[in-house]
Formats: C-alpha cells, sequence, structure tokens
C-alpha cells in the first residue's frame, strides 16, 4: 500500500526531491486528484486500522487485495481508453464475463493454453471494438454499449446461458505465496506496473496521451492515430479477459453472471483515482490506486458490518465528490 | 460545383429549409423500415398482427418509448444521460413503496419527483461545475442503483393492488393501453416542446453548436439543467409505470433499457453530437425496435439472440452514423466528396 501511495506522478519537475515540501506541493500541483486520493486513502487506513475491528489482520488486508485485484486489472485497461480520450469502455464487464466461460472451456486443455486462449479471444474482441471506434470513427461509448450486448448474447448462445465448470485445475491461481501474496494480487501489480511504464515511457505510451489531451495535434503531427486507438482497445480488452480469467479461476466456474456489475466498478476506480475524462490527464496508477481506494472503504464498510446497498450508495458518492471536487478545483485554477 | 457540397454535413448548421427537406425523407424512410418489419414478420407468422400482438407491442412501446425520449432530449442537447437504467429501478421501487403505504398516485408521484430531484442534481452538476455528462451519471447511476438496494432491502418489493395493474395495462381499444396512451401523449407533448416552444428551440441551440449559442445570449446552464431533468424525470416515470404493471420491483429492474434505449434513439435519427432528432424519430425509433423484438420472439429466437441482435443493429447504425452515411443528404454529400476531407464523429463529440 505504502508502496502505491508514495509513488511520485510522472512529470513532477525536477529538483522535487531536494525537499520534502517541495515534493508534496509539486504533486499536488501536477496531480491535485490522485494526491488527494491517495492522502485520503492513507487516511482511510489509518482510520480503519484504529477504529474498526478485525479490519487490520493479515487476513483481511489479503481478502481486500484480492477483491480489489480484478477490478484494478480491468481499471488498468480502462485507464487506457480514458486516457486517450474516448471516454469509457462499457464492454469490459462484458468481456470479463464471457472470458470466465472460455477459461472454464479450454481448461481441459491444461491452464497455460485456458490462459493464452481466454486472454487472444479478448484482444480479437478489443480488436474489433478498436477497429470501429479508432479506424472507422464511431462514437466509443454507443460501440461499447452495443459490443456489450453482443458480446453477452454471443456468449449466451455458447453456454446455453448454463454454468460452466472448467474441466482442469485453476487451483494456482488462486495460491498465495509466502502464506502472504496472493496471486491474483501479484498479476495486478503486475499488470498495472507494466502497463504505467508503457504508458509514461513509451512512444506508444506517449503518443495515446497526447491523442487523449489533444487529438488534431497528435494528427497534424503524423502520429498513427488509428493505430495506437486500436492497440489501446487491444490492450484494454485483454485486462478485461485477464481479470475473466483470474474471476473464472476463483470461481471454478464460468458464468455470465460473474462480472455483470463490473463495468461501473472499473470506471469508478478510474474516475476517483483522478484519470481526466477528457482525455490525457491521469494515470494508469492513479486508476490502480482509485481502485484500492474504493475497494478499502467497500470493506471497511462490510467489517463494519454494513450492507452491500449502503457501500454501493457510498462509492456512487465517493464519485461524485471526487469528479466534483477536481471540476471545483480546475476551475480555480483556470480563473487564477 | 455540385449543388448538393454546400450543405454541411453538420447537421446543425444546415438552413431550415434543407434541414426540413431532409427530414421529412428520412421520416419517410424510417416509415418505410418499420412497415418492412411489419411486412416481413406479418408474412412469415400469422400472429403478428393480431391484436394480442400489437397490444403487446405497444406495451413494451409504453417503456421504450419514455427510455427513448429520456435519452433523445439529452442527446438533442449534447449531454448523454447513462443513469436512466438505474433510475427506472429507483423509481419502480420507491413507487411500490410509497403506494404500499399511502397510495398508488402518491406514490407515482413520489417516483417522479425523485427523478425530477435527480435529474436537478445531474443538471447543476453538469451545467455549473462544466463536468462531462457522462462522468456525472455514471456517479449517479451507482449512487441510484445502491439507494434502490437500500429501499428494497436487497430483494423484490411486490405490490398487490391489481386495480393498479388493471388501471395501467387494460386494453383500451384491443391494441392500447392507458400505459401506451400517457407515453404517446408524452411523446406529442415532447414534439409540440420541442418544435414550438423557445426553451426547446434553444435544446437544438445548445446541443448544435454551444459556443454560437453562449455568444447569442441564450441560456445554456438552464437548457442543460432541464434537459437533464427531463431525461431523469421521464425515467422515472417509465420506472412508475412499470412497476404498476408487473406488480413488482427490483434492483435490477432497469437493466437493459439504456441499451434498448439507445438503439432506439439512434435508429430515430438523434444524433449523439447533439442539437439533431425529434419526438417522432424517437416515437419511430422506438417502435421499430420493440417491433423488430416482437417479431424475433414470436419467430422463435431465444433472447440471447435477440440481445445480440439489438446490439448489431446499434452497432450498424452507429457505424453509418459515424461518417455520416446513416442520412440521406450525408450520404450524396459524401458520395460527391472524396472520403478524406471527412473527419470520424468522435472528434466532434470529443469537446465541449
Amino acid at each position: 500500500m505504502s508502496a502505491l501511495t508514495s509513488t511520485p506522478t510522472a512529470e513532477t519537475p525536477p529538483g522535487r526531491l531536494t525537499a520534502v515540501r517541495s515534493f508534496f506541493t509539486d504533486s499536488i500541483r501536477a496531480n491535485p486528484q490522485g494526491t488527494t486520493v491517495r492522502a485520503a486513502a492513507v487516511v482511510v487506513l489509518l482510520l480503519g486500522i484504529i477504529a474498526i475491528p478485525g479490519f487490520a489482520t493479515l487476513n483481511n488486508f489479503k481478502g481486500l487485495l484480492a477483491s480489489v485485484s480484478l477490478i484494478g486489472i480491468a481499471a488498468a485497461g480502462m485507464a487506457i481508453i480514458t486516457i486517450s480520450g474516448n471516454f469509457f469502455m462499457l464492454s469490459m464487464g462484458a468481456t470479463t464475463a464471457v472470458s470466465t466461460i472460455v477459461f472454464a472451456t479450454t481448461l481441459s486443455l491444461g491452464l497455460l493454453p485456458a490462459i493464452i486462449i481466454t486472454v487472444a479471444v479478448g484482444t480479437v474482441v478489443g480488436l474489433l471494438q478498436g477497429l470501429v471506434i479508432g479506424g472507422w470513427g464511431a462514437n466509443p461509448i454507443i460501440v461499447t454499449i452495443a459490443a456489450a450486448s453482443i458480446i453477452l448474447g454471443a456468449g449466451e448462445l455458447w453456454s446455453g446461458g448454463l454454468t460452466i465448470f472448467g474441466d482442469g485445475d485453476p487451483s494456482s491461481l488462486n495460491a498465495v505465496l509466502f502464506d502472504i501474496l496472493p496471486v491474483q494480487v501479484l498479476v495486478f501489480f503486475a499488470v498495472v506496473i507494466l502497463i504505467h511504464f508503457v504508458i509514461q515511457k513509451s512512444p506508444f505510451g506517449r503518443q495515446i496521451r497526447l491523442i487523449g489531451s489533444n487529438r488534431d495535434t497528435a494528427e497534424f503531427a503524423g502520429l498513427p492515430v488509428k493505430r495506437t486507438v486500436i492497440i489501446g482497445y487491444v490492450i484494454a480488452a485483454a485486462c478485461a479477459a485477464m481479470a475473466g480469467v483470474l474471476l473464472g479461476a476463483e470461481a471454478g466456474q464460468g458464468n455470465l453472471g460473474l462480472g455483470a456489475e463490473f463495468d461501473f466498478d472499473v470506471i469508478s476506480a478510474v474516475l476517483v483515482g483522478g484519470v481526466v475524462v477528457t482525455g490525457g490527464k491521469g494515470t494508469v496508477l492513479d486508476a490502480a490506486v482509485g481502485a484500492v481506494f474504493i475497494g478499502m472503504v467497500g470493506n471497511l464498510l462490510i467489517v463494519g458490518g454494513q450492507s452491500f446497498a449502503l457501500q454501493t450508495v457510498i462509492k456512487g458518492v465517493i464519485v461524485i465528490v471526487a469528479v466534483s471536487a477536481a471540476a471545483l478545483l480546475a476551475r480555480r485554477k483556470g480563473k487564477r | 460545383m455540385n449543388p448538393l457540397v454546400p450543405v454541411s454535413t453538420d447537421p446543425g448548421r444546415t438552413s431550415a429549409s434543407h434541414r426540413f427537406q431532409r427530414l421529412s425523407v428520412e421520416t419517410g424512410i424510417r416509415l418505410a423500415l418499420i412497415l418492412a418489419i411489419f411486412v416481413v414478420f406479418a408474412a412469415s407468422a400469422e400472429d403478428f398482427l393480431s391484436p394480442g400482438n400489437l397490444y403487446s407491442i405497444l406495451s413494451q412501446f409504453a417503456l421504450l418509448g419514455l427510455i427513448t425520449a429520456a435519452l433523445g432530449v439529452t442527446m438533442i442537447a449534447g449531454e448523454f444521460d447513462l443513469s436512466v437504467g438505474a433510475m427506472v429501478s429507483v423509481s419502480a421501487v420507491i413507487t411500490l413503496k410509497v403506494s404500499d403505504a399511502y397510495s398508488p398516485i402518491v406514490g407515482l408521484l413520489a417516483g417522479i419527483a425523485t427523478g425530477a430531484l435527480v435529474g436537478v442534481f445531474n443538471g447543476i452538476l453538469v451545467a455549473f461545475l462544466r463536468l462531462s455528462s457522462l462522468v456525472v451519471t455514471v456517479g449517479t447511476l451507482v449512487l441510484l442503483t445502491g439507494i434502490a438496494y437500500q429501499i428494497a432491502n436487497n430483494s423484490v418489493v411486490s405490490y398487490d393492488n391489481f386495480d393498479v395493474s388493471s388501471a395501467v395495462d387494460d386494453p383500451i381499444a384491443q391494441i392500447l393501453s392507458a400505459r401506451s396512451l400517457i407515453t404517446i401523449g408524452i411523446l406529442v407533448l415532447l414534439g409540440l416542446m420541442l418544435r414550438f416552444l423557445r426553451g426547446g428551440r434553444y435544446l437544438y441551440a445548445v446541443g448544435g453548436n454551444r459556443a454560437a449559442a453562449f455568444a447569442m445570449g441564450l441560456p445554456v446552464d438552464r437548457t442543460i439543467v432541464l434537459s437533464m431533468t427531463a431525461s431523469a424525470t421521464l425515467a422515472a416515470l417509465a420506472g412508475g409505470l412499470l412497476a404498476f404493471s408487473l406488480l413488482g420491483a427490483s434492483p435490477t429492474t432497469g437493466g437493459s433499457l439504456l441499451l434498448q434505449g439507445a438503439s432506439a434513439a439512434m435508429l430515430g435519427g438523434i444524433a449523439l453530437s447533439g442539437g439533431v432528432g425529434t419526438a417522432t424519430g424517437m416515437a419511430l425509433g422506438a417502435l421499430t425496435l420493440t417491433a423488430l423484438n416482437s417479431g424475433l420472439s414470436l419467430q422463435g429466437v431465444s433472447s440471447a439472440l435477440i440481445a445480440l441482435i439489438n446490439g448489431l443493429v446499434l452497432l450498424i447504425v452507429i457505424v453509418l452514423n459515424a461518417r455520416n452515411l446513416g442520412t440521406v443528404n450525408g450520404l450524396l454529400v459524401r458520395m460527391s466528396r472524396p472520403l478524406h476531407s471527412f473527419r470520424g464523429r468522435t472528434e466532434n463529440s470529443n469537446g465541449r
């Protein structure tokens, strides 16, 4: 947790390491919402440790991180879409749900082939959407709403609406390494760190960010806008498929009901983390922190004995407060 | 020069006469599409034109028509309301709970009032904080879902007042019902307001070119708040009436309505970029989709395949619309110009 919260956001001006104070002011200035959410996460963490008995146990932390992992992996993919200025991918939950079925169906071939096939199917699904959105220029929201319906419909035809039990052993995906690190969490960290560095440091990532902040400029500068957006969708769908693999392994079955409410949890994580919907601003790490923050609040409520309903209400309030506060901050900044 | 070229592909900027011509041609095409659906299904399934089936089509239209109108008014204003489905659920749950405690009228009014309140809230955030309506309505979607679960106590709310369900659902003239008449009435009213009221015209101006509308001194913020309020209120009305019809409501009642409403609005020619669309289009779009789905299910097509087909329909419409191939003029202009001089829809819809 502390590793996540203290990592500086990219592109803070040099010299920030000279003084702790300038580090904080710089990071607040560079990324006010991201920094605020990190601070809020730490506050909630401390509050939970002090006030809620049963929160600060190793088992609960393991459970918390494992439950956040799937949302976090998908949020890393969603962040690419949002950063590239294409708002949200509303087919992510559908991709995850169908991936659980693909995974369970192919599990008889062995664990590794099943993972590879599931992620490959995900990339094809993402590629098709990317072609329509990036290549042809259709509206990303509507295309992904339509895609969600097509994917779920196809998944239901394929599975006959039934739950599919995998004929194989996915248990190594549910293992806990050294009694402390669940494999899911390991995958979550790996995916987030990998994609974060790709987006922040690689030419592809810079293109994604430039397309998001100013698409016209990116086009005039001769960047391969279409290709970049398409690749973004491929990666995002692959993330959703990976979440589906882990979800299917955890549930021991493939079922279209798994991952149904996924989309809006993932979008909430991205928005709360400080990825701005107009594109270009925010990082993949921000989205992951958003996922951890929302997951932590939800976990606190559950451990504190509150209902799923209240948890959802609070989640909605957090999203609204976070985006409103960010808008107010941006406005003040603009007026100055 | 080709006489078609001066017509801008941005429909918000076409002149009034051009717009009228284009819209009437497009309305004709939409009517022809519905007619084609009716002819095909009537020829292949003899029950399709039976009063019973027409009644069931219109009952589904009663729900979808209101949702399409809700999405339509926000799309014309250049916004998008993702929370309509959740609003339907919340309103359905509240309507039944309050009906049980007081009376059905109070219940329905409570549901609608909740909708208006949520709409004003959405609108204020969008208009005054300059937030994207997508972002705000994702937040309200999650919030409303939570509220629906909270009020329904994680289960199904039922209400055993059969007078209410027969009041809204009893057939009138064999194929109509109070529910479908209300929807038709609302769509007519909406059409008149959009065409003749000043506020209705502002909606097009704000959606078509917001900067120009602002420069002309139009009340941009107020118009946005009004459109978001209308959207949530219409969704709430749909939820309340649906709850009366089913005599039950659950937090997932409004589940798949966003897809269908968006499909119907796009089929009805409401442009995502804002500034374009009519109530006639919304009604025809909703009717096309309900007729298609009813015909398919009469053919014994599974619900999964119908969902897949609905998605494909929406995808085809959006793919055509993305490069302006979905409108008659767009198609003609498009054919008279080289391909690369046009840009996709995404660029238009990106900025606010």
